[in-house]
């Protein structure tokens, strides 16, 4: 079981899948307070980045959360091949990506998590969505840390200029 | 005169970890040093957590649209995968 279903009045948890999350793209800044800035916003499916210790310990007010994308949208969008998601992607080699297999169950189809759209959400307004029923599911531990692991490697790994020549 | 144990016991250089016993009046005593805390050089490896949240000031205050947000950047295939399973 890679999900489970959570009640609507739970805590959030790191690997909540939550739908219609607003989401803010500042479209236009040209030198404030001269111009007002232009800000877009649009509904999107989240998942929780916040480690479960600091959402327990109750102190965090702000969760950090990525934008999760249907995998057949992107394949449309030609960002991916399927064959790309059937290999490199499942298998957690692409970095900034990461793949959700689907849950008939649970009404999800398979799912991308793009670990660069990242975005700090009110953890009330999560719960309030919570609430409302917009919680899709929850990833379980081990697979859950494993998406944890996948987005610190992504901003802790060192790239080198160019790989070692061997002889 | 009678002496606290606790007392009595500061004055005796005590290691964490060992078991001290003896006797005393004829009865056997032992004390047990329990080494619950952490060493120096642990104690400078624990990780901190300070937990602050710095007060958000606004610059201004404007009402965001609906909007169609750009697409993803594009994601960089390992050139060795060959799209296989």
């Amino acid at each position: 079981m890679i999900y489970n279903q959570t009640a609507t009045h739970e805590p959030i948890d790191q690997g909540d899948l939550i739908d219609d999350c607003l989401v803010l793209w500042i479209k236009d800044a040209q030198s404030p307070p001269a111009s007002q800035p232009i800000v877009d916003f649009a509904l999107r499916r989240i998942i929780v980045l916040t480690q479960t210790c600091d959402l327990a310990s109750d102190k965090a007010t702000m969760v950090n959360v990525a934008e999760v994308f249907d995998a057949q949208d992107l394949i449309d969008q030609k960002l991916f091949k399927a064959a790309d998601i059937r290999g490199p992607l499942r298998a957690g080699r692409i970095w900034g990506w990461y793949f959700l297999p689907a849950d008939g169950a649970l009404g999800m189809g398979e799912m991308i998590v793009d670990l660069r759209r990242l975005h700090t959400v009110r953890l009330d307004l999560l719960r309030n969505l919570c609430r409302a029923g917009k919680r899709r599911g929850r990833v379980q531990p081990l697979y859950r840390e494993h998406l944890a692991k996948h987005f610190a490697d992504t901003f802790s790994r060192i790239g080198l200029p160019r790989p070692y020549e061997t002889l | 005169m009678s002496v606290p144990l606790a007392d009595a016991l500061r004055q005796v250089d005590l290691q964490p970890g060992r078991v001290y016993r003896e006797r005393v009046n004829g009865w056997t005593v032992e004390v047990r040093v329990l080494d619950d805390g952490p060493s120096p050089e642990l104690a400078a490896q624990v990780m901190l957590q300070p937990w602050v949240e710095f007060p958000f000031a606004a610059a201004g205050t404007v009402l965001a649209r609906p909007g169609a947000l750009p697409l993803s950047d594009p994601p960089v295939i390992p050139a060795d995968d060959g799209n296989n399973e």
